[in-house]
């Protein structure tokens, strides 16, 4: 058995990739510096200047997570798939305006965003003083193999 | 140019994250990195890579530093996996020449 995630990646995902780098580095080439210098202690700026490198140069990109087993149906209980659900057809503002088109208690959906953030299956996003929870899942696929 | 992310859970705190990039159907860069959560966040045991051109492979130590370092063949994510689906946390006490 498999599962598999495939998170929404569009231009305009994409985009925000390459300015978040950006940001957190400063340039292309003080990150391809910084990647040679610490090549071997530090894994992440060598995968982060490459994959700045490539959309930088307009490469498309794909992202899943793979389980194969049923751990995942721990963690995307029915009012998770809930939340992914509204997500996706809905835009929101606020974790209060989530919760409140849910009926659900503010304490509770911000913990089940705090898991599936951790999975990896929302983000957050800044929207002035908030932080918007935004679906990441485009498509789960259940493979009985 | 397209850029594949992949994080495959091998246990539900025990990961390989992924990402291989490739130009039209050459396989630019790869880097397989076998983590496990810890308090502190996801920290890499072993990891392979082919930054500049120089496939190897990495090992670092419970605090993430860097422990040695070996060249290897091109490697491929199915070749990693099983061998991480294998050995799992011992990946860290087995010999580099093993793991190239």
């Amino acid at each position: 058995m498999k599962v598999i995630i495939r998170n929404r990646v569009d231009g305009e995902y994409v985009h925000e990739k390459a300015d978040e780098l950006m940001r957190k580095y400063g340039s292309l080439d003080s990150l391809g510096q910084k990647a040679s210098i610490e090549k071997c202690a530090s894994p992440s700026v060598v995968d982060d200047y490459e994959l700045l490198k490539a959309l930088s140069k307009g490469a498309e990109m794909e992202e899943e997570t793979i389980f194969h087993d049923y751990s995942i149906f721990s963690v995307l209980g029915e009012t998770r798939v809930e939340i992914l659900d509204y997500l996706q057809k809905n835009r929101v503002r606020s974790i209060k305006e989530l919760a409140s088109a849910l009926s659900r208690d503010y304490k509770n959906i911000y913990y089940d965003l705090t898991v599936m953030r951790r999975m990896e299956l929302i983000s957050m996003v800044k929207n002035g003083k908030e932080r918007v929870p935004v679906s990441r899942v485009k498509r789960i696929e259940i493979l009985f193999e | 140019m397209k850029v594949l992310k992949k994080r495959i859970y091998i246990h539900r705190n025990e990961i390989i994250d992924s990402i291989e990039i490739y130009d039209g159907s050459r396989r630019k860069y790869y880097s397989y990195t076998y983590m496990v959560e810890t308090k502190r966040g996801w920290r890499p045991y072993v990891r392979w890579d082919n930054f500049q051109q120089q496939p190897h492979v990495d090992r670092y130590d419970e605090n993430g530093a860097l422990l040695e370092q070996m060249n290897t063949p091109e490697k491929e994510l199915d070749e990693i996996e099983r061998l991480v689906r294998i050995f799992r946390r011992n990946l860290a006490a087995m010999s580099l020449e093993d793991l190239a």
